[in-house]
């Protein structure tokens, strides 16, 4: 994907423009290979704040926010072509017709959750469970049976007790 | 006892009259066929039926009574959460992915309630992979609110919610990952507990969110929750998050007064969000408290409107990472004809799917992708704990915090389906608490314009004994837990 900078002169400052960089980087990595088309008018504004800085790419518009300074949340990502990258690492297909949809309610989803940037977190330590237990580890011994034809049951296609899939090796 | 008895009573009512030879298992199972066989085509509560298995179990729990080996539950008619593994029984979590999945165990909420004497009744309503809060998600249809044909009954445990109003079964059980026990209880008008995570062991609940699921028991009153929450708690080697602690008895202390008791208010439960209908409601269920001893202190829960997005960011994280198993191979639906490996992956889980729970797995995606990890899942953990810490400071000067379980009564069918945000703000009174860990409990607080409101009482950490005390005292002095929709326009 083309990644050429937009007009620097129209960001709000020097701390917003490390930030548009750093989501332009990001994007050109993770649709590295994909084919976006996506016009301009189709691209999904998170903020009112945001500013149009540029056009860049094949018809992609970028926007930053001036507000963004210090974070890297979507102040300036095409969401439907963001959409399509997080589709294929979750192994999802969206249909063109549903596309602009999804990446509307995509896109108010992260303005939602774009609401804890005004948290101050420093020094926080992150919590992962209510309890901040660790998980407690069994004996190392032996207590299930095989249970292979139970368990492939429930599969789409088995044969000779294994799963099958189309072919991947040629 | 009379056949109306039979679909309306306590399980603690039931469970006296099966002692005492007034009615008997096999009696009391057949009257809740009879009631889901009457309202269930328009209700749609219940998705899959057990009747020749239950009618055996039934058989079996009156020779245990007859035998006088009985516990509390032998003989209880129950209906489980169609998230719940069930041997040799369809568990489809109300998904397309699922609905040829029979699993091959039962979870351990399944097989302690079978070991305590309850009879399957069968199988309930959801949201699709529990991702939800007015079960219009479900692959099989919506479930409709029992007080009022039109509207949600909440959810995602809508169906277990709307069953127990509607006379199906004394007893159901749910799964609470953001207030999902908890909403379609006050919804509906019935009991709802979500206890402490790690109370109850999650092995074999298909999963959603592992830091936050939590099973839970939904009743017609306090009492029968305590009741079926003992049977449900307690550590399982088969969940290592399932806490390792002696677990109290619920039902022991229910009778004591709460005089003295403090009941932290959060002002920020009370705030624009809030139906003030409801607001006085919850503000009368209070008073009532007062007349009971109870003093009434006033707490501060700062960073409550943040949980809605901590929790769109945790929550979709855990999922996109669970429902990652979907894959068209193991198990699950497969779609026709795949060219290749991604193909199958990919339609595989499109076709599977529905569209709220891949838009949660998109957004789970991203938040836990490279770059975007800190700036969303770590900052969401970070807020975590800044909410959990708020909870923690509160029950400094409190024992029990009060407030409202939803911000309003159930809304209309259709009403927030298309507005996803909408529907999550259904959730904000609910979902901090799994957040944080900590019990909470719905209990009806009287109607407006007939439909149902919920009273949430939220407890320390492993302390749902004084939650079930608080409820059951409420219920002790009030009867809005006896109010009955009356199915008027439900085709018999």
């Amino acid at each position: 994907m083309d990644s050429t900078p937009a007009p620097r002169g129209h960001l709000a400052n020097a701390s917003a423009l490390s930030v548009r960089d750093f989501i332009v980087a990001k994007l050109s990595s993770v649709r590295h290979g994909k084919n976006t088309t996506k016009s301009a008018s189709s691209s999904f504004v998170l903020r009112n704040e945001c500013i149009n800085v540029g056009v860049f790419g094949q018809g992609e518009s970028v926007v930053a926010s001036p507000l963004s300074h210090h974070s890297v949340y979507p102040a300036m990502i095409t969401i439907p072509a963001d959409v399509l990258s997080m589709a294929q690492l979750a192994r999802l297909r969206i249909d063109e017709d549903a596309l602009d949809d999804v990446s509307e309610r995509f896109g108010r989803t992260l303005q939602l959750v774009a609401e804890l940037e005004k948290i101050d977190t420093e020094g926080v330590t992150p919590m992962s469970n209510p309890h901040d237990m660790n998980q407690r580890l069994r004996p190392d011994s032996v207590t299930e049976s095989n249970q292979r034809e139970a368990l492939q049951q429930n599969a789409p296609a088995v044969a000779d007790g294994f799963f099958l899939v189309p072919k991947v090796i040629d | 006892m009379a056949l109306e008895s039979l679909t309306s009573a306590s399980a603690t009512e039931l469970s006296l009259a099966l002692q005492a030879g007034k009615t008997s298992a096999l009696e009391l199972t057949e009257a809740c066929f009879d009631a889901i066989a009457a309202h269930n085509p328009t209700i749609n509560a219940v998705i899959t039926l057990c009747e020749e298995s239950a009618l055996a179990e039934a058989k079996a729990a009156d020779l245990q009574l007859s035998a006088g080996t009985a516990g509390p539950l032998t003989g209880i008619p129950l209906l489980h959460k169609d998230i719940f593994c069930t041997r040799n029984v369809a568990t489809t979590c109300a998904s397309k992915m699922l609905t040829s999945f029979i699993p091959p165990y039962d979870a351990t909420v399944v097989s302690r309630l079978q070991a305590a004497g309850t009879v399957m009744l069968g199988k309930t309503n959801m949201d699709e992979f529990a991702m939800g809060s007015s079960t219009e998600t479900s692959v099989f249809g919506v479930t409709r609110n029992p007080w009022n044909l039109n509207c949600v009954p909440g959810g995602s445990s809508g169906g277990a919610a709307a069953a127990v109003a509607a006379g199906f079964a004394p007893l159901s059980t749910g799964t609470d990952t953001g207030g999902s026990i908890r909403q379609p209880a006050s919804l509906c008008g019935i009991t709802g507990l979500k206890p402490t995570y790690g109370r109850v062991s999650r092995l074999g609940i298909i999963a959603f969110a592992s830091s936050l699921d939590q099973a839970g028991p939904m009743t017609r009153t306090v009492e029968d929750a305590a009741l079926m929450l003992q049977a449900m708690s307690g550590v399982d080697a088969g969940d290592s998050t399932s806490a390792d602690l002696e677990v109290p008895d619920f039902t022991a202390g229910l009778n004591q007064p709460i005089a003295g008791l403090k009941i932290g208010i959060p002002k920020e439960y009370f705030s624009h969000n809030l139906d003030q209908r409801v607001a006085e409601k919850i503000h009368e269920a209070l008073n009532e408290l007062v007349k009971e001893g109870a003093e009434l202190v006033d707490i501060e829960l700062p960073h409550t409107e943040q949980g809605i997005a901590t929790y769109y960011i945790i929550a979709p994280a855990e999922a996109s990472t669970n429902l990652s198993r979907y894959d068209g191979v193991r198990f699950g639906h497969r779609c026709d004809n795949p060219l290749n490996l991604t193909d199958l992956y990919e339609r595989s889980r499109s076709e599977g799917f529905g569209e709220e729970v891949q838009r949660r797995i998109l957004v789970g995606t991203y938040a836990l992708s490279a770059g975007f990890y800190d700036a969303y899942f770590k900052k969401a953990q970070q807020v975590r704990r800044l909410i959990s810490e708020d909870f923690q400071k509160a029950f400094e000067r409190c024992d029990v915090i009060a407030g409202p379980a939803a911000p309003g009564t159930a809304f209309a069918l259709g009403a927030k389906s298309d507005d996803p945000l909408a529907m999550y703000l259904e959730d904000i009174y609910t979902l901090s608490v799994n957040l944080a860990g900590l019990p909470g409990l719905s209990i009806p607080a009287g109607l407006i314009d007939g439909m149902p409101v919920g009273l949430q009482l939220i407890g320390r950490s492993f302390d749902e004994t004084t939650l079930l005390r608080t409820g059951h005292r409420f219920q002790l002095c009030t009867d809005h837990h006896q109010a009955k929709p009356t199915l008027a326009g439900v085709n018999p």
